[in-house]
């Protein structure tokens, strides 16, 4: 029976996943542009957009993506072509399987029951069902480490140093795949060491080759850690790199013990934002504060499972086990990293903290009576979810997951090739989405780069903004409208609110080409051309 | 006598917190504390009821934590919790619908002791609460609309029918007044750091007390957790279905501080005095704003802009002359009426632009946002004031960011 229920809630969380995955989001956004593209360059030339071989981490546009997941992308990108369905692919195959893993986690610290009201929990959970429909390398740095979350425990119960091994591995590779476990993984551990030594020293001389060969692995990401590649995107979002005052700054005013106390104020910042992340409010009600990290009308979890958590909580607080101390380790820890960030609730920085969450929720509801009544309240708030998420959402979000440039792109391959095209590059980023729905050859964007300079001289130490203007006829850069449109036999592609449609309707020497409309009828890109 | 002692100090030092200074901390009056100045005529006068209820509503906090856990000690602790922290202190200070509810609430639970003490109180509470979550209001009809539009040449119109209506908009209203009411940051760190707009974030609980609230969960027994539960369960309903938000959830401190005085009861030693140390210098870090007058947040209701101008423009207007002030200050005749001793006969209020106002010989009061737009009155390219005014004053309103001018034409 457990058998088969668990198997229905495989095939209905695959569901919430692989459907419509190449359309729906709508839009494609420019990080998993990169992802896909540099995957693309991976695959074909064994060379990054700038054509770094095999990079340790991929800076396009300086965000220093970390490598896990383009490496693993690379050849599924290869064989299935390049595509949004391709690129995406890795993210939600990692969904699904954390759904499994979950069930196995909630199995091993309770039962079978506590293990599918666990799995069923993240297969209809809002946030789950997102992270897994984009291209997160963060969702994939997840399921690494909640598997190896799962084969700690099973160590610590068999004391097998296969499962040492193996929960080591897939720790050191969560830490390859995105910021926040490079955080959270060594405070875990170290904490999880702390809790369960004993078992730990029982067998300390078989550990020793297992923590040599993750040492190993562990090289490549620490000599990393010291280089501005490895560090800039933490260090620059970090709340201490800001010039601003902390919140209850009072402007005009001198600092002092009792008053403007920078220290006390930091204090106070950084407990608000980590406490954020266990807010009622932002879990259940209001959701991460960033229209493309949101769904219309949702939160991370359902409201009504407010109670689910709250009487798991309860529950393990009378009675809890090594376990279950550990989870609560991994959600104490899970927050850090964002909360050391200047965001307000950063469901992405933060992702870590959602598996436990669901992990409670699940046992919560497995100990509660009328579960008939759960599975009803569940299925009604996972329909108006998926209405939300596959209709509104994707005509009201669009903007923000960068819509229109596929089309946008398409149109651009229609011109002469010889033909001069200006590209209104406001985001400094269009230039990823041509390359990808394109689909150039690595090879050609390479040559554009290696006239920059020898990219070995700064991929890893330079972080500031490198990247050439031009793909063959194509520039993409800031367009000055006013000294520009005199340019004749220039074709101008301009985001649709920074041209009103009076400079070519009324003007016979600006013919419009296309129009790029968002699903919600407002103006994409106009694209114009000078006669 | 003796054991009168400890409540009778909390109570003191409460008082002395309460009263000192009472008619100017916080500066400025609100528009509902001006409403009921046709009663009481100065500051001290309007916000003395409150400060009155809210010594009572410590003294009835303390009998009813007494009856509740049968401690002494628990009692004691948690009344001096309430006595000091900026919450009750803040509400008890200005006109405030929190501080009565408060007060209603613990009536009740003393009257009602025998009937509120039970298990199906919670029960009662989540249904009363689920009803009032799904039974819709009045007046959703035009959000609806909007955004059914927007959804439903891109979705099956029987879809949008089902997913957007009154129901479910009644629903996300009550569900957001709900959860924002359970949301730390408005406890502990005035909003933030999702602070909402148009509300007035405010300190209600300080740092250190939250270690002693968890402390106190773990450690609250089954038979004292059934009143501590039906009293949230009933206050959020309470809440939800008036959709109250802000100070007016004062009601909710009772758990809050019942929790921490457990925690602080049951804590060790060496960790209750570091963090009591911590807790002072929190509470004179407050302290020393409040008293001050620097922790009014953005969105304050009160107006003490009104105190400076009232004065000015009894300075500055000559007898007989005509004052004009622009109703664009906000509620302008109600709070120069307190002020200035309802002698406002000579007092026109309404919007105005100066340029088209065709009679001489007035006294001007007028408004200029921080953020103008080139056709506000006042506006000139180069940021002065425009050359045909003599400008009289210049006051700076902080919560509506906004420059007040009082100035006549040349």
């Amino acid at each position: 029976m457990t058998k088969k229920l668990l198997i229905t809630v495989l095939i209905l969380g695959a569901i919430l996943r692989l459907s419509w995955l190449g359309t729906i989001p709508s839009g494609f956004f420019r990080d998993e542009a990169a992802i896909g593209y540099n995957a693309y360059s991976i695959f074909k030339t064994g060379a990054d957009e700038f054509g770094m071989r095999l990079p340790l981490v991929f800076r396009s546009f300086e965000v220093f993506f970390l490598p896990a997941y383009l490496y693993i992308s690379a050849p599924i990108v290869g064989l299935l072509g390049l595509s949004e369905f391709s690129t995406r692919l890795i993210s939600t195959l990692s969904g699904i399987a954390a759904i499994y893993i979950v069930y196995l986690i909630a199995k091993n610290i309770w039962d079978k029951k506590a293990g599918i009201f666990a799995a069923f929990v993240l297969a209809i959970s809002p946030w789950h069902i997102f992270y897994s429909r984009g291209t997160f390398e963060g969702n994939l740095g997840l399921t690494l480490f909640t598997a190896g979350f799962y084969f700690w425990i099973r160590f610590l119960q068999k004391l097998n140093t296969k499962h040492f091994l193996f929960s080591g591995i897939l720790f050191a590779l969560s830490m390859y795949s995105y910021q926040a476990e490079r955080v959270v993984v060594p405070l875990f551990i170290i904490s999880a060491l702390i809790v369960s030594f004993n078992n730990f020293w029982k067998i300390k001389t078989k550990l020793i080759l297992p923590i040599i060969i993750l040492f190993i692995l562990m090289i490549p990401l620490l000599s990393l850690t010291f280089k501005p590649g490895g560090y800039h995107r933490a260090v620059g979002v970090s709340i201490f790199s800001q010039i601003t005052n902390p919140p209850g700054w009072i402007s005009d005013i001198s600092p002092g013990v009792l008053i403007n106390n920078k220290t006390y104020l930091r204090v106070r910042e950084v407990s608000s934002l980590y406490l954020s992340y266990f807010s009622p409010r932002n879990l259940f009600n209001f959701g991460d504060y960033n229209r493309q990290r949101s769904v219309e009308n949702s939160s991370v979890f359902y409201s009504f499972m407010i109670i689910g958590l709250v009487f798991g909580i309860w529950k393990i607080i009378k009675k809890g086990t090594v376990n279950t101390k550990l989870l609560m380790l991994w959600l104490v820890f899970a927050p850090v990293p964002a909360a050391l960030t200047g965001d307000p609730f950063h469901t992405y920085r933060a992702l870590l903290v959602f598996i436990p969450f669901s992990i409670l929720i699940g046992y919560g509801f497995s100990r509660l009576s009328y579960q008939k009544i759960f599975l009803g309240v569940s299925l009604i708030s996972l329909s108006i979810f998926v209405f939300n998420y596959f209709f509104v959402t994707q005509v009201t979000r669009a903007h923000d997951w960068d819509w229109g440039y596929k089309e946008m792109s398409s149109f651009i391959n229609t011109l002469p090739k010889d033909q001069k095209i200006v590209i209104n590059d406001l985001s400094t980023e269009s230039y990823i989405h041509y390359l990808f729905f394109n689909k150039v050859e690595p090879t050609i964007y390479q040559k554009e780069v290696a006239s920059l300079g020898n990219v070995s001289d700064y991929y890893y130490s330079d972080p500031s903004e490198i990247r050439p203007t031009k793909i063959d006829s194509l520039e993409f850069r800031k367009v000055d409208w006013p000294t520009e449109r005199g340019n004749t036999k220039t074709v101008f592609v301009m985001w649709g609110d920074t041209l009103p449609d009076s400079e070519y309707e009324n003007d016979p020497k600006v013919r419009l080409l296309k129009k790029i409309s968002y699903p919600d009828g407002s103006d994409a890109f106009k694209i114009v051309e000078i006669i | 006598m003796r054991k009168y002692f400890p409540i009778l100090a909390i109570l003191i030092i409460s008082s002395i917190m309460r009263f000192w200074n009472l008619g100017n901390i916080p500066l400025g009056l609100s528009l509902d504390e001006i409403e009921l100045s046709l009663l009481l005529p100065t500051p001290f006068l309007i916000r003395l009821p409150f400060a009155l209820m809210g010594i009572l509503s410590i003294y009835l906090f303390y009998r009813l934590v007494r009856k509740v856990f049968n401690d002494d000690k628990i009692a004691l602790i948690s009344t001096l919790i309430l006595g000091v922290i900026p919450w009750h202190v803040t509400e008890s200070r200005i006109m405030s619908w929190g501080i009565i509810l408060l007060l209603i609430g613990e009536i009740l639970a003393l009257f009602l002791f025998r009937f509120v003490n039970k298990k199906n109180n919670i029960y009662l509470g989540i249904i009363l609460l689920l009803v009032c979550v799904i039974v819709p209001v009045s007046g959703l009809a035009i959000k609806v609309n909007d955004e059914r539009l927007v959804v439903v040449n891109n979705s099956p119109k029987v879809l949008s029918r089902i997913f957007i209506n009154k129901l479910t908009e009644n629903f996300r209203l009550r569900e957001e007044t709900l959860f924002t009411n359970l949301d730390f940051g408005n406890y502990f760190f005035a909003g933030h750091p999702r602070e909402r707009g148009g509300i007035e974030e405010t300190q209600k609980l300080l740092l250190f007390t939250l270690p002693f609230i968890v402390l106190g969960l773990f450690k609250l027994g089954k038979d004292k957790s059934q009143f501590l539960f039906s009293w949230i369960i009933i206050s959020l309903f309470v809440l939800t279905f008036f959709n109250l938000q802000g100070s007016q959830t004062l009601i909710l401190i009772f758990p809050f501080v019942v929790l921490a005085a457990i925690g602080i009861v049951n804590a060790q030693r060496i960790l209750v005095i570091l963090v009591l140390i911590f807790g002072i210098f929190e509470s004179l870090y407050f302290y020393n704003l409040y008293f001050s007058g620097l922790t009014e947040s953005q969105f304050s209701p009160r107006r003490p802009v009104y105190i400076e101008l009232s004065a000015k423009i009894k300075d500055i207007k000559r007898e007989g002359e005509h004052v004009l002030v622009n109703d664009r200050i906000g509620n302008s005749k109600e709070f120069l009426s307190f002020y200035l001793k309802k002698n406002i006969e000579e007092f026109d209020f309404r919007i105005f632009d100066y340029h088209k106002e065709s009679e001489t010989g007035k006294l001007f009061v007028d408004v200029f946002p921080d953020d103008p737009i080139s056709n506000e009155p006042l506006y000139t390219k180069d940021g002065a004031w425009p050359d045909n005014l003599t400008i009289l004053s210049v006051l700076y309103d902080v919560g509506k960011r906004q420059k007040v001018v009082i100035y006549r034409t040349k």
